[in-house]
C-alpha cells in the first residue's frame, strides 16, 4: 500500500472505475425509460387490438376473430393479464374478465412501480368498456440487463486492461525514483551501488543520480582513508593497552617471583609469588633490600657477581641460595634486569624463580647417575655406547675383556671394526631403527675378539634421547656362543630324525613302481642335509664278483656316473669289501691326507674331497653300500650322522626286502587269479545248468497245465470241426441241387439280380418255422393285392420262396422285378438255394476262424520265455481273454464268469509270460471248485494312484492256513497225486516278481481272492 | 279479483305456453357426438361450453343462432335463460378468458343443420319441425 507505484496506479484505477460504472449505472436507466415507453406503446396497440377485436365480435356474432387476437397477442406480447372491463353508461365498471383467468392482479389497482399498463376503451351495441393490458416491469428490467450485458462486459474488460496498462505505466515513472532510493540507501548504508547513467539519456533524475552517486564515491573514499587511520590508531592504542595489561597481569600473577626495587636496591614492590615464596608479606618486602634474604650458606661469589653486573648496569643472571621468613632455604634463579632512562638506572626488576625442587633433582639425579654408571661398569652383560655414527663412546668391563680391549683402544671406533662379516647385514637394519627413536629387542649378532674369535652375543640396543633428539645408542649384549652351538647341535640332530622319519614313512605303502624315484629322493634328501654333491646306492653280487651302481644322485654342475660305472668288479675295491664286511664305515674327512696311494689317487681324480660310506646288511648277508661324496670342501662327519646314515642303510635293507615280498606277493597273485578264473568258469557253467534246468522245470509246469486242460481244447476244436464238415457237405448238396436245375432259363439279367442279393445282403438264414408262416401270410396277401392276375397256388409259392429267401414284403422293388422275370417261380427257387449255400459257407468261415483261434490260443501259452526278452505294451483285457479260450470248454461247464477287466486298459509287460500266470489262477481255482455244483470265477480290474489292480476270485473252499504260508514256495503242492509240481504258484510269483508286482492272498468260506498289483 | 287472477294466470300460461319454449318445440342435434339421448341439463351444460370434450374424444363445436336467426331469442332463452345479447356477452367472457372455443352462429335452421351435418363434434338446436336426418336427431331425456 505505501509503494509508490501502487499510489501512482491506484487513484488512476479508482477514478476509470468510477466512470465505467457511472457510465453503466446512467445507460442502464436511460435504457430503461426507453424500454418503458416502447413498452407501453406497445401495450397500448395491444390493448387496441383487442378492443377491435371485441368490437367486431359483438357486432357480427364471431368471436373467432377475438381468440385469434388474443392468442396472437399472447405468442408476440409478454403481458401479464389483459382484462376487459364492461362500464355502464356512467362509466362505472360493470364486469370485468380477463386472460389468464388466474390472474390476481387487480387492473383498476396497479402498483405501478411494478408494473406498467394501459387502455384502450371499446364500444359497441350491447356492450361498451375498456381493455386493460399490463405487464410487469420485473421482466423489463431483466430485459434490460440482458441487453446491457455485452456492454458491461467490455467495460470491465477495459478496466482490467486500462488497470494493467496503468500498473506498468506507473512502474515506468517510478523506475527513476527507485533507483534514485537505491543509491541514496546504498549511500546511507555505505555500500557500493550498480547507479549507472544511462548512455543518451540526461534527463534531471539520471542527473540528479549520476552526481550524488559520484558524490557518494568521494565521500566513501574519504570515509575509508579515515576508518584505516583510525583504525590504526585503535590498533596501536589496543596493543599497548594490550602489554600494558598483559604485563601487569604476569606481573601480579606469574608463578616466578617478581620484585621491583628502586635504584638503591630497595623493594618498591614484590609479585605475590616473591612473598609466597620468601614467606614474607608485601609491607614487610618494601623498603627493604634483597639483602633480607640471604644466610650464613648464601655464595659470597655469587653475591659478589650479583653486584658487579648491576654496578655495571647488565641484565644478570645468577642462581643463590636465600633463607624465607620460616627459615626454609631455597635456591633461586634470579634475572635481574635495570631500568635506564635516559642513561640512569631509575630501578630493578628482578624475575626470581624458584629453583630448590629442581636444584634437588638435580642433585639427586648426579647421585643417580653415578649409582648406574658403577652398576653398567662392573654389570655382567656386555655394554656398549655408540654415537649416531656406529662410532664407540664407551664399553663396560665384561665387553672390554670379553672382546680383550682397553677402554682407550675402542673411543671413537666404528663398533664395525669388532663386527663378523656376516653380521654386517644385521647391523645395517638396526642402526636406522636406533636413529629413529626405536628399541630393538632380540639382536642377535657375531662379534670378532681381538684374537679374532667368533663371539655369538644376543641382547637389546636402545636408543639415547635427549630433549627428543637421538644423540646415541646403547646394547646389552649376552655372549651365548656356546649355547647357539648347542643349539645347532640339536637342532641338526632334530632335522636329521624328522629326515629319517620323512623318508622312512614315505615307503610306507609306497606302490612298487614309485619306488626307484623315492629312493633317489632320499639320497638326495640326505646329500643335501651332509652337505654332499654326490650320493648313491651300489648293490654287491659277492658271488658273481662284482658291485652294482644302482642308485645315484648329483648336485647340479656334478657329471653322474652311473651310465659309466654300471658294474665295478670287487678286485677293483678291496678296501671297501673288506671294511664293509666287518660293518665298517669308509670314510675320508680329506682326500689328500689318505695314506694309502691308489686310494689317494682314486679320489683326487675322482675329486673327491672328503667321504663317507655305510654299509648294508641283511642280516648277517651283506647286500651293498650307500655312499656320499663330497666335492668343494672337506667335513667330518659326526657320531650323530653317522649313526642316522646307518638308520638309512637299514632302511634300504626294509626297502629291498619289501621288493622281494611284492615280488612273491605278485606271482601269488597271478596264481590265485587263475586259479578263479577257472573257478568262475565252473560257476558260470553250473548256473547255466540250473537254469536250464528251471526252464524246463517251467516248460513241464506249461506243459501240464496243456495236459490238464487238452480235454478242454479238444472239444473246442471238435466243434468247429464238425461245423465245417455239415457246412460243407451242405453245401455240396445245395450246389447239386441248383445245377439240377434249368439255369438257361434265367436271363443273364436274373442271375446278375441274384448275384447282387448274395453280394449285397446278408440275410439270416436260420430263422423260426413259427416267423416264417406269419411273414409268409402277410407277403401273401400284400402279393395277391399287388399282383391279382396270378393263381393262389402259385402266388403261394413265390411267398413261400420269398419268405425263405428273407425277402421281406417291404422290398416291392425287388419282388417287381422278381415278377418281371421270365419264371419267377424259378428265380425265386434258385435264389433261395443260393442263399442258402452262401450262409452254410459263411458259418464254414466262422467255424473254421474259432478253430484257428484255438490253435493260437494255445501256441501263445506254449510259446514260453524262449521267444520273448522284452518287455512290450499291450491290451489287458485281450491278454487274460486269450487264456480265458484255452479254459473254453471249462467255463462252459456251468460256471459262472464274471470277466469285468477295462477294455481299453494297457500295461507294459512279457504279455506272454502272463499267461502263465493267468492260467495258474484260474487253473487253481477250477482245481478248488472241482466237487462243487455252482461254480463262480470273477476276474476284476481297478485302476488307483497309479497301480492296476486284478482280482481273480472264486468261490472254492477256505485254502487252509499251513497253504497259505506255504503256497509261493517251490515244489510244495496239494496235488501232488494229479501229478502236480508244485511250481504254478511259485513260478507265479517269479513273474510278479519280473513285473516289479505284487499278490495278496483272501481266503474264507465265501470267497478266494488273488489280487495282483501292477505298477502303471 | 278472482278475474283478475285467472286473467293474470292465463296471461302467464299464454306467455308461457307463447314463450316458455321448451325442448320438446327443439330438436337437438349433433355429429358423430358418441351420444344418443342427453338430458336437459347436459344439453345446456354443452351448449354453455361447460364441455370441451364428447365422450368420443371429439371436440364439443357450439352451434348457435346469430342475431339474424328467428331462434336466436328464444334458444338463447332457452339454454341461456338470457337474451341473445346476454349469450353473445356470456360467450364473449368465455373466449376471452380462454375457457372455451368460440361457437359458430348461423342463421338459421337450415345452416345450422347444415354446419352440424359437415362438421363432426358440433351441437345445435334446430325447431322440432325442422326436417333432420334421424342420425343426428339427440334424443333429450
Amino acid at each position: 500500500m505505501k509503494s509508490l507505484v501502487f499510489r501512482i496506479w491506484f487513484p488512476f484505477v479508482a477514478f476509470f472505475l468510477c466512470v465505467f460504472a457511472v457510465v453503466a449505472y446512467y445507460y442502464s436507466i436511460k435504457q430503461e425509460q426507453v424500454y418503458i415507453e416502447n413498452r407501453k406503446f406497445e401495450l397500448q396497440e395491444l390493448a387496441k387490438s383487442v378492443a377491435l377485436a371485441v368490437e367486431l365480435s359483438l357486432e357480427n356474432d364471431n368471436l373467432n376473430g377475438l381468440k385469434k387476437a388474443l392468442d396472437l397477442a399472447k405468442s408476440s406480447n409478454d403481458f401479464e393479464k389483459v382484462s376487459v372491463v364492461i362500464k355502464d353508461e356512467n362509466g362505472n365498471k360493470v364486469e370485468q374478465f380477463s386472460n389468464p383467468e388466474t390472474s390476481k392482479l387487480s387492473v383498476l389497482k396497479l402498483d405501478n412501480e411494478k408494473y406498467i399498463f394501459q387502455k384502450y376503451p371499446f364500444k359497441s351495441e350491447i356492450l361498451s368498456g375498456e381493455i386493460y393490458v399490463v405487464s410487469s416491469k420485473a421482466k423489463i428490467d431483466q430485459v434490460i440487463f440482458e441487453l446491457n450485458l455485452p456492454l458491461y462486459a467490455i467495460l470491465i474488460s477495459l478496466f482490467f486492461i486500462s488497470a494493467i496498462i496503468f500498473y506498468f505505466f506507473a512502474r515506468w515513472l517510478v523506475r527513476p525514483i527507485k533507483e534514485l532510493n537505491v543509491l541514496s540507501i546504498a549511500i546511507k548504508n555505505n555500500q557500493e551501488s550498480d547507479f549507472q547513467l544511462q548512455a543518451g539519456v540526461a534527463n534531471e533524475i539520471d542527473i540528479l543520480g549520476e552526481t550524488l552517486n559520484s558524490l557518494y564515491k568521494d565521500l566513501k573514499m574519504e570515509r575509508k582513508r579515515n576508518d584505516e587511520i583510525l583504525e590504526s590508531l585503535e590498533l596501536q592504542v589496543i596493543e599497548r593497552t594490550k602489554e600494558n595489561l598483559q604485563l601487569s597481569l604476569v606481573a601480579k600473577h606469574a608463578i616466578n617471583g617478581i620484585l621491583i626495587a628502586d635504584k638503591d636496591r630497595r623493594i618498591l614492590w614484590a609479585n605475590k609469588s616473591l612473598c609466597d615464596i620468601t614467606g614474607y608479606s608485601l609491607e614487610e618486602l618494601i623498603g627493604n633490600t634483597p639483602k633480607m634474604f640471604q644466610f650464613e650458606k648464601t655464595d659470597p661469589a655469587t653475591i659478589a657477581r650479583i653486584n658487579e653486573g648491576l654496578i655495571r648496569n647488565e641484565i644478570v643472571k645468577e642462581q643463590v641460595l636465600n633463607k624465607g621468613k620460616d627459615g626454609r632455604e631455597y635456591w633461586l634463579e634470579l634475572n635481574i634486569v635495570p631500568v635506564v632512562e635516559n642513561g640512569q638506572v631509575t630501578s630493578y626488576v628482578a624475575v626470581e624463580t624458584d629453583i630448590t625442587d629442581r636444584v634437588l633433582d638435580e642433585n639427586s639425579l648426579k647421585k643417580s647417575e653415578e649409582q648406574n654408571r658403577r652398576i653398567l661398569e662392573n654389570a655382567s652383560e656386555m655394554i656398549h655406547t655408540l654415537d649416531n655414527n656406529g662410532n664407540l663412546l664407551w664399553a663396560n668391563k665384561s665387553w672390554l675383556m670379553t672382546i680383550g680391549v682397553s677402554q682407550d683402544q675402542i673411543k671413537g671406533k666404528s663398533i664395525t671394526e669388532f663386527l663378523h662379516p656376516n653380521t654386517m647385514v644385521e647391523f645395517g637394519q638396526v642402526m636406522p631403527k636406533l636413529l629413529a627413536g626405536e628399541s630393538v629387542d632380540n639382536l642377535e649378532c657375531i662379534f670378532l675378539t681381538k684374537t679374532k674369535n667368533e663371539l655369538q652375543l644376543r641382547g637389546k640396543t636402545i636408543p639415547l634421547i635427549e630433549n627428543g633428539v637421538v644423540v646415541g645408542s646403547q646394547a646389552y649384549l649376552n655372549n651365548v656362543t656356546k649355547i647357539v652351538e648347542a643349539e645347532r647341535t640339536i637342532r641338526d640332530k632334530s632335522n636329521l630324525q624328522d629326515l629319517l622319519m620323512r623318508i622312512s614313512t614315505k615307503y610306507i605303502n609306497l606302490p612298487i613302481e614309485l619306488l626307484d624315484q623315492t629312493i633317489m629322493d632320499s639320497l638326495r634328501d640326505i646329500a643335501n642335509f651332509v652337505m654332499a654333491d654326490r650320493a648313491y646306492i651300489f648293490n654287491y653280487h659277492l658271488k658273481k664278483g662284482y658291485c652294482e651302481y644302482k642308485y645315484e644322485w648329483v648336485t647340479e654342475g656334478v657329471e653322474p656316473q652311473i651310465d659309466e660305472l654300471k658294474t665295478i668288479s670287487l678286485d677293483t675295491m678291496p678296501f671297501w669289501l673288506e671294511k664293509h664286511q666287518n660293518r665298517e664305515f669308509v670314510i675320508v674327512e680329506n682326500a689328500d691326507e689318505v695314506v694309502e696311494e691308489n686310494i689317494r689317487q682314486l679320489l683326487v681324480t675322482e675329486g673327491i674331497k672328503s667321504l663317507i660310506t655305510i654299509p648294508i646288511h641283511d642280516d648277517e648277508r651283506l647286500v651293498g653300500f650307500v655312499g656320499f661324496d663330497l666335492l668343494k670342501t672337506h667335513r667330518s662327519f659326526s657320531e650323530d650322522e653317522k649313526e642316522i646314515l646307518v638308520l638309512f642303510s637299514q632302511m634300504i635293507v626294509n626297502v629291498y626286502k619289501r621288493l622281494d615280498y611284492i615280488r612273491e606277493l605278485n606271482e601269488s597273485k597271478s596264481k590265485i587269479e587263475e586259479v578263479n578264473a577257472s573257478l568262475e568258469q565252473r560257476v558260470a557253467e553250473n548256473t547255466k545248468k540250473n537254469l536250464d534246468l528251471s526252464k524246463s522245470i517251467i516248460e513241464q509246469e506249461k506243459l501240464a497245465t496243456i495236459g490238464e486242460i487238452s480235454a478242454g481244447i479238444a472239444h473246442d476244436l471238435n466243434t468247429p470241426l464238425g461245423t465245417i464238415k455239415v457246412g460243407a457237405d451242405n453245401v455240396r448238396f445245395m450246389l447239386s441241387s441248383i445245377l439240377k436245375r434249368e439255369l438257361n432259363s434265367l436271363s443273364k439279367v436274373d442271375l446278375e439280380m441274384i448275384h447282387k442279393r448274395i453280394e449285397t445282403t446278408e440275410t439270416e438264414m436260420f430263422v423260426g418255422g413259427l416267423q416264417l408262416r406269419k411273414e409268409k401270410v402277410e407277403l401273401l396277401k400284400q402279393l395277391s393285392e399287388d399282383y391279382p392276375d396270378y393263381d393262389a397256388l402259385f402266388q403261394e409259392k413265390i411267398a413261400d420262396f420269398l419268405v425263405k429267401a428273407r425277402v421281406s414284403s417291404n422290398e416291392r422293388e425287388f419282388i417287381q422285378k422278381v415278377y418281371s422275370s421270365a419264371h419267377p417261380l424259378l428265380f425265386v427257387e434258385i435264389l433261395y438255394q443260393v442263399q442258402m449255400a452262401a450262409a452254410q459257407l459263411e458259418t464254414i468261415k466262422k467255424s473254421s476262424d474259432k478253430a484257428v483261434k484255438v490253435v493260437q490260443d494255445v501256441r501263445s501259452f506254449i510259446k514260453g520265455e524262449v521267444s520273448q526278452n522284452e518287455k512290450k505294451e499291450f491290451n489287458i483285457r485281450e491278454n487274460i481273454s486269450t487264456v480265458l479260450g484255452i479254459f473254453n470248454y471249462e467255463l462252459r461247464q456251468d460256471v459262472d464268469l464274471k470277466f469285468e477287466v477295462e477294455p481299453n486298459l494297457t500295461m507294459v509287460g512279457y504279455d506272454v509270460k502272463l499267461f502263465q500266470l493267468w492260467s495258474n489262477l484260474i487253473k487253481n481255482a477250477f482245481e478248488a471248485m472241482d466237487n462243487q455244483q455252482e461254480k463262480y470265477i470273477g476276474i476284476f480290474s481297478k485302476v488307483e494312484n497309479g497301480k492296476l489292480l486284478l482280482t481273480f476270485e472264486n468261490n472254492g473252499p477256505k485254502i487252509p492256513d499251513e497253504v497259505m504260508e506255504n503256497m509261493f514256495k517251490k515244489f510244495y503242492t496239494t496235488k501232488a497225486k494229479k501229478s502236480g509240481t508244485g511250481l504254478g504258484l511259485s513260478i507265479v510269483k517269479n513273474i510278479l516278481h519280473e513285473h516289479n508286482a505284487s499278490i495278496e492272498v483272501f481266503s474264507d468260506e465265501q470267497v478266494t481272492r488273488f489280487i495282483v498289483t501292477f505298477v502303471l | 279479483m278472482v278475474f283478475r287472477i285467472v286473467i293474470l294466470v292465463q296471461f302467464l300460461v299464454f306467455t308461457s305456453i307463447l314463450f316458455g319454449q321448451t325442448f320438446s318445440d327443439y330438436k337437438v342435434i349433433g355429429n358423430t357426438t358418441g351420444v344418443t339421448e342427453l338430458t336437459q341439463a347436459q344439453v345446456k351444460s354443452y351448449f354453455k361450453g361447460k364441455y370441451t370434450l364428447w365422450g368420443n374424444n371429439k371436440s364439443v363445436k357450439v352451434v348457435l343462432h346469430s342475431s339474424e336467426s328467428p331462434q336466436a331469442e328464444k334458444v338463447a332463452k332457452l339454454i341461456f335463460n338470457t337474451t341473445h345479447t346476454g349469450v353473445k356477452k356470456y360467450w364473449l367472457s368465455l373466449v376471452f378468458q380462454g375457457r372455451a372455443n368460440p361457437p359458430v352462429y348461423c342463421d338459421s335452421d337450415l345452416e345450422v343443420l347444415t354446419y352440424v351435418k359437415k362438421t363432426p363434434g358440433a351441437i345445435g338446436i334446430i325447431k322440432d319441425e325442422t326436417s333432420c336426418p334421424s342420425q343426428y336427431v339427440i334424443q333429450i331425456k
